[in-house]
């Protein structure tokens, strides 16, 4: 039952992204109106993405409003054919990392999963699941927030965006080799994070 | 550096801190006054850029002429430094703005080995080409700088040209595919500079040509790529 709803969201979600595409086509074309269907499709995933990469709400509403800008002003550069969220991926990342520099490397500060909302609740998760689910998000927090930009992008393509490994490294300039590395090393410092707390409560913490 | 060779399905495992929560977003993105130039428009501005500079690169040899000895220049010469860098550039050119897989440019291995190799080939060609006749008289190194001065300005044009033309429309690799844009344009004016040159020495051509394509890959790459990042 749920693989068919999984299947079913999956193929809406397909649907979605290639209306975005052909909106995104038509908006290059000089069609304004337009945007507006990309907005819709594509806005929360570039949120969700900022948050991912710089862990501060605020912060991120402020890159997606940039990211937004730059969209419209280089719509003229969009390929036909091509795709509306690695192009958008890209621009939304070079946001960050202008942002990023211009904070003068200031160490990410992520905000708790409280303040960001909850973290994925587990189906009939008790009381205690939930906790230990919230005590495993922080973790997962901490150890995105301590480590490189280029580990963590690399993380949040693949396991949160649910990029393929070649898209990611389009988007992240990278060799596909060079980004599965650095997708695995992140991962290895989350694991570390999370034995940690697994040692701690004596309990699972994997989703 | 891990040892290991990266699993990634095991990512799986790891808990999504923001999975659940839907962020909450303003009703109306931010918006300029006016979008940026659409395809149709910026296709059009590529086009006037490329005329533009092409037409100013020609004047060049329209104002300086060809130089004195030009019918004495074997056909060799004129074809290794007047032509090839003319076609090299242009690859320079046609490799920045080329699309790639996903519409974010060519891959960096092929932007970075044309954006080195072209100038450092120009440079090192003309270093080893031994032109097949007397070197001109050197007094040379007033004559060297005042060429790669020379030389210089010119391709600014060209990349205030591909500045307007090409604004905020390279999402990723910017650096790269501006540095090639500025190579492009140096390579272009080096082989003009060639064909009006008088002075044909090995030192004169591989610093004050060959060091213009390489300054002007260096201000595509370091000035021309603030503009054209998006």
């Amino acid at each position: 039952m749920s693989t068919s709803v999984e299947a079913a969201a999956a193929v809406a979600e397909r649907e979605a992204v290639r209306a975005a595409d052909e909106a995104m086509a038509r908006y290059a074309d000089g069609h304004d109106q337009s945007f507006d269907a990309i907005f819709l499709i594509v806005a929360p995933r570039l949120l969700r993405f900022l948050r991912r990469l710089c862990g501060r709400e605020e912060l991120a509403q402020d890159l997606l409003q940039e990211t937004l800008l730059k969209m419209h002003q280089a719509r003229g550069a969009f390929r036909p054919g091509a795709a509306v969220l690695p192009w958008s991926y890209t621009i939304a990342r070079n946001a960050f990392l202008d942002s990023a520099r211009s904070r003068k490397r200031a160490p990410v500060s992520l905000t708790s999963p409280e303040e960001g909302g909850p973290p994925e609740p587990a189906v009939g998760a008790d009381a205690e699941s939930s906790v230990l689910a919230r005590e495993a998000a922080r973790a997962v927090q901490r150890a995105l927030a301590a480590m490189t930009d280029a580990r963590r992008e690399a993380f949040v393509l693949l396991r949160f965006e649910g990029m393929s490994v070649a898209d990611a490294a389009e988007i992240l300039g990278a060799s596909e080799n060079a980004v599965k590395l650095r997708a695995f090393q992140a991962y290895e410092a989350i694991r570390a994070e999370l034995d940690r707390l697994e040692k701690t409560t004596g309990r699972s913490v994997s989703s | 550096m891990t040892d290991r060779e990266p699993e990634l399905p095991e990512l799986r495992g790891i808990p999504d801190p923001w999975g659940g929560s839907a962020p909450a977003i303003p009703p109306s993105g931010a918006r300029p006054v006016r979008p940026g130039p659409s395809r149709a428009e910026l296709s059009r501005a590529r086009l006037v850029a490329l005329l533009v500079s092409g037409g100013w690169l020609a004047a060049q040899l329209g104002i300086a002429g060809l130089r004195g000895d030009f019918a004495r220049v074997p056909v060799a010469y004129t074809l290794a430094f007047g032509v090839a860098p003319i076609v090299a550039g242009l690859l320079c050119l046609f490799a920045a703005i080329t699309p790639g897989r996903l519409g974010l440019g060519a891959r960096v291995t092929l932007l970075a080995t044309l954006a080195l190799a072209f100038p450092a080939l120009f440079a090192i060609a003309s270093y080893v080409y031994s032109p097949p006749y007397p070197e001109a008289p050197l007094g040379v190194f007033m004559n060297g700088v005042f060429c790669f001065n020379i030389a210089l300005a010119w391709t600014l044009l060209p990349l205030i040209a591909a500045g307007f033309a090409l604004r905020g429309s390279f999402v990723t690799r910017a650096v790269w595919r501006s540095a090639l844009v500025g190579a492009g344009a140096g390579l272009v004016v080096a082989a003009t500079s060639m064909l009006r040159c008088p002075l044909s020495g090995a030192l004169h051509n591989t610093f004050s040509h060959g060091g213009a394509v390489v300054a002007a890959a260096l201000l595509g790459a370091f000035v021309l790529s603030r503009i054209t990042r998006a």
